[in-house]
This record gives C-alpha cells, sequence and structure tokens, in this order.
C-alpha cells in the first residue's frame, strides 16, 4: 500500500504528562483523512510530530516512507502544506506579500501561481489590495493559510481545524476545494475539525482520537455501515407499543423511550405501522433518522445518543 | 539557506520597527555632534583647548556612535531582536520547517540577516554622525595621514565585529527564549552587567598602586577585553597585539559560543 503517512507507535509527554500514547495511524496516497478528537486529545500535538515542530518521545513517524529520524525527512517535508493551530501569517503585510515571503521560502517565484492560490481560495481581489493580514478577519486569514499551504503545489496537505470561523458560504467554499484538490491533483488530506458533520461531507477515512490515544480508524464505508437508521415511535399506550415490538425486533436494537419506542437497523415502515393499527395503539409521531458520525463519535467516547 | 536569507532580510525591512530604527539612527547620529557644538559655543572653548578636548573631535564622535551601551548601539539590537522574536510570536519559523527547511538553516539565516542589518544600520548611523560633525570639528587633531586612514578602516572592522556579536546574542536569546520581552529583557541585563564589570574595572583601576604592574596589566585586559566598554576601539592611533588580542579574542568566542549554543537549543526545541 502506498502509505503517505504511518505513526508507529508514537508517544510523546510534556514532564510527565504523556499526551499521545502508542499512536498508530495510517493515511494512504489520495485519503481525505478525517482527524476527530475532544480538545485536549491530541490532535494538534499529533499534527506538530508530522510537521517537524516537536518530537517524538517513542515511536517514529514515517511520512512517504521516510522515517522521522531520517536526515532525509526535511526534504520530504517540502512536499507537504500545513496549518497548524491558526495560520502562521505576517500580520505587517499584504496577502500578496506574505504568499511573495512563502515562495521566496519555497524557492519559487511566480506571481501567476501566487495570483491563482489566491483566487483558489476566493481572495482573488487581495491580490493587489495593500491592506495588511493583521487586518483581516479571521475567516480571511484561514483562507490565506490555506493559499501558502497550497503555494508549493503540496502532495499532502494538513488542516488543523480549517473551517474555524469561516461564515456558512466559506465553509462550502472551502469543503469544495478540498475535493476538488483531492479529485484533480490526487491530494491527501489529513483534516482535523470539531465540525464532525462538516468532516463527513469530505473525509474518506477517520480517525478517532480520545485522551492521547488512537481510539479508532475507521473508513467511510466501515461509518456508513456503522451509522444505522434509527426510528422513534412515540405513543399513548407506550407500554403495549412496547410488547407489540418486543416480539419482532431483537432486544439490543430497542429502547423503551418514556413515550414509545425507538428502533436501531432497518425497519419496513409501512408494515410495522399497519401492525400498530391493527393493535389499536394511537401514534403520536413517527421520527425516522440516520444516526451521524456525531452520534457515532460519542458512542465510541462512551456516552450520546447512541444505544 | 539563501531563500531563508532573502525571506528574512524582507522580513526585516518591511517591518514599521526597521524603518522607526532608520528614523532614530538618523535622530541619535545628529544628537552628538550637535550637542557637541552647543557646548563648545556655550562654554565659548577656544581652538587651544579643542584641540585637547576629545569631544570636539569628529573621529571620536564616529566610533562613540559603535558603543555598545551608547544610545543606538543599545537600540537598534533591542528593535532587530524584536522583530527576530516575531517569527516565534506568531509562529511564522512554522511555515519554514513545513517548507522543508532545517532548524541550523533556520538559526543561521535568522542570525545573518540579523547580522546584515545590525551591520549596515550601524554602519549608516556612524557615518551619518561622522559626516554632521565634520562639519563642525575636524576629523581629529593630528593631520590625517595613510596610516590614519588604516586604523580607521581596522576601527571600523573591530566595531563591525561587535556588532556580530551582539546579533549571535540576541540571535540565540531570541531561540532560548522565543518571546519578545524575555529576549529584549536578557539582552539589555546583559549589556548592563557587562557595562556595569567594565566601569567597576575602570574605577578600580584608578585606585591600584601603579608599582604593582601585575594588577596593573590584568585590570588593563578586563577593561580592553570588555566589548560593552569600548576602551580601545578607535580610541588611539594604533593597535598593539594585546589590543587586537583583547578585542577579537572575547568577540570571536562569545559569537562562536552563542550561536552553537542557540543552534544546539533550537535543534531540540518544541515549537508550538
Amino acid at each position: 500500500m502506498d502509505y503517505i503517512l504511518r505513526t508507529v507507535n508514537v508517544s510523546k509527554r510534556y514532564r510527565a504528562d504523556w499526551v499521545l500514547k502508542n499512536v498508530n495511524m495510517n493515511i494512504q496516497r489520495g485519503d481525505i483523512y478525517g482527524f476527530v478528537g475532544e480538545n485536549g486529545s491530541g490532535k494538534t500535538t499529533i499534527i506538530r510530530l508530522i510537521t517537524g515542530l516537536i518530537s517524538a518521545n517513542e515511536g517514529h513517524i514515517e511520512l512517504f516512507g521516510i522515517p522521522s529520524d531520517s536526515p532525509e525527512i526535511t526534504a520530504v517535508r517540502k512536499k507537504i502544506g500545513a496549518i497548524v493551530e491558526s495560520p502562521s501569517i505576517y500580520r505587517n503585510m499584504s496577502a500578496r506579500d506574505n504568499l511573495l515571503m512563502q515562495s521566496t521560502i519555497l524557492g519559487i517565484n511566480d506571481e501567476e501561481k501566487i495570483k491563482q492560490v489566491l483566487c483558489d481560495v476566493e481572495l482573488g481581489e487581495l491580490y493587489q489590495n495593500p491592506k495588511k493580514a493583521g487586518n483581516f478577519s479571521l475567516g480571511m486569514r484561514q483562507r490565506l493559510g490555506i493559499a501558502m499551504a497550497l503555494l508549493g503545489s503540496p502532495e499532502f496537505i494538513i488542516l488543523d481545524e480549517p473551517m474555524n470561523g469561516l461564515d456558512p458560504a466559506g465553509i462550502v467554499g472551502i469543503r469544495e476545494l478540498i475535493l476538488k484538490l483531492n479529485r484533480e491533483q490526487g491530494i491527501t488530506f489529513l483534516i482535523s475539525s470539531h465540525i464532525l458533520n462538516e468532516l463527513a461531507l469530505v473525509a474518506n477515512k477517520y480517525g478517532i482520537i480520545s485522551h492521547g490515544s488512537l481510539i479508532k480508524e475507521i473508513t467511510d464505508e466501515e461509518l456508513r455501515n456503522q451509522c444505522r437508521p434509527t426510528t422513534v415511535i412515540e405513543a399513548t399506550e407506550h407500554q403495549a407499543l412496547w410488547d407489540l415490538l418486543s416480539k419482532d425486533f431483537p432486544a439490543e436494537d430497542l429502547l423503551h423511550l418514556a413515550r414509545g419506542v425507538r428502533i436501531t437497523g432497518a425497519v419496513e415502515l409501512n408494515a410495522l405501522l399497519a401492525r400498530i393499527i391493527e393493535a389499536e395503539i394511537s401514534i403520536l409521531s413517527v421520527n425516522c433518522y440516520k444516526t451521524s458520525i456525531e452520534d457515532y463519535y460519542l458512542s465510541l467516547l462512551g456516552g450520546g445518543r447512541h444505544a | 539557506m539563501r531563500e531563508l536569507l532573502k525571506s528574512d532580510l524582507r522580513r526585516i525591512l518591511k517591518d514599521k520597527l526597521f524603518l522607526v530604527a532608520c528614523i532614530l539612527g538618523v535622530i541619535f547620529a545628529a544628537i552628538t555632534p550637535l550637542t557637541n557644538k552647543l557646548l563648545v559655543v556655550a562654554l565659548d572653548i577656544n581652538g587651544d583647548t579643542m584641540s585637547l578636548s576629545s569631544f570636539a573631535q569628529s573621529k571620536d564622535m564616529f566610533f562613540s556612535a559603535f558603543s555598545l551601551g551608547g544610545n543606538f548601539g543599545l537600540l537598534l539590537p533591542i528593535l532587530i531582536s524584536i522583530i527576530l522574536c516575531k517569527d516565534f510570536s506568531h509562529g511564522t519559523v512554522r511555515n519554514k520547517i513545513i517548507c522543508g527547511k532545517s532548524r541550523s538553516q533556520i538559526f543561521l539565516s535568522s542570525f545573518f540577516s540579523g547580522t546584515i542589518v545590525i551591520c549596515a544600520a550601524m554602519l549608516a548611523h556612524a557615518l551619518i554622525t561622522l559626516m554632521i560633525s565634520l562639519l563642525f570639528f575636524p576629523y581629529q587633531a593630528d593631520p590625517f595621514t595613510a596610516s590614519s586612514f588604516l586604523y580607521l578602516l581596522i576601527s571600523l572592522l573591530f566595531s563591525l565585529l561587535l556588532y556580530v556579536f551582539v546579533s549571535a546574542i540576541i540571535s540565540a536569546l531570541s531561540v532560548l527564549m522565543k518571546n519578545t520581552g524575555l529576549a529584549v529583557v536578557l539582552f539589555v541585563a546583559i549589556n548592563f552587567l557587562f557595562t556595569i564589570i567594565g566601569t567597576v574595572t575602570t574605577v578600580a583601576s584608578i585606585f591600584i598602586d601603579p608599582e604593582d604592574s601585575t594588577t596593573v596589566k590584568i585590570f588593563e585586559i578586563l577593561q580592553k577585553a570588555n566589548p560593552f566598554l569600548g576602551a580601545v576601539i578607535g580610541r588611539g592611533t594604533s593597535y598593539s597585539l594585546t589590543d587586537v588580542l583583547c578585542i577579537l579574542i572575547p568577540v570571536v568566542a562569545g559569537t562562536a559560543l552563542c550561536i552553537v549554543l542557540g543552534l544546539t537549543v533550537f535543534k531540540k526545541k518544541d515549537l508550538k
């Protein structure tokens, strides 16, 4: 398999506190890897390790097959673009000057490329604008940071909370950009985000981290199988409804609610409703929904709505 | 490395603080000769007295402009260290690491760019001081000869080497502290500490028994070897071997120490 990134038993501690414990993460070429975890779970620490800002106390990272203790790792990092925590921009410079600085560091001198990446992140109008980046809105800074990450034509882009501070149109714009870059240029993404349902619209693989441990790596397909449809039926005679449904469904798929019953899994709704009506049970409401990644995530963490 | 150096130089030159430094450099360059001229006029010092007084020589004003404890000599490194530290406080140093630059390259580029800017700014400041002072005072009491020119060039080289050392100190402090305030406070503390030590040795040397040649020699070396005191550079007409060694050894050793310290610390340091 063509792995862009592998972390092998990576552990990191700050003084006596282990903030990462034996993390084994695998990202293949072409993946859009959604990195999910609560605040302080270790997402940004992993990203810092990958980008070389910090080093691991135990284990190692392989980036494009090159281990982190190899001298070649520095050169390999040229293939990545990243926003870590917040965009690293020169606040006293304009958007164009920021990109010029980045292109100087990268050793590329291409005004067209600068113009193009600004247009890609919908900041094209700032190319000629001398407005300082320090006066940009949070969303504009975020987009400028993404433009800087794109400048070196990276094969692997790491975005730490890229949707932070973006308005709904901006979120859609970034989402479409990620999908377009992945589809057309085959760029691999690692995206950490708290907006899980938004992440679900782009990611095809997920890593769920909690308290410094990667508790689950799951593909989009596996997740879809995990996220089963749910039906909630409320009735006046909820005990009678429970008794009726208990005969038809396995106990683990049913949950007796205060005013009804929740069924997890696929149901033939028309037939089921007909049976309930036939049993002379008055239906108050019927709600059908599919559990989301959020539900799945919460269930993994041992709480939330997933039964 | 060249790309990093270019970007670091651009970063420093584009910073508003550099503009502030340039303005202050010109103001301070004008202050010393104008104040000295005012003193000469106010105290009605005639030509004979003037030939004896060092403050009425452009040469002294020129080399005093390089003084580390002096106005611009203290301010400029502080301003440059603030600009260098911004790379850490704004997190822009991350871009360089992510772009595949090694930490050694990043540190050395910061040191070299700081050195270039500090040396160029100090040289410009001293030259402006010289130009303004030449409007009112002669270069020196004695006629300007070929040996005076050679002495000027050597002194200039030593003065600039002093600022290479200063640049190494602020580069090391910026990676050690990663915090503008702390780096500035530490630099000022180092500057004051060595200036105080220099003053103490100068005062103490007055009370030493002139017969005690060994103690006299030790105190003389202590004064000459203190880079922050500027007791030797540009103060005479030629340099003895002891002078050269006293100037070069602490400056070169200090620069090397700061670079090694900066490189070692930065290589291991976790960055946010």
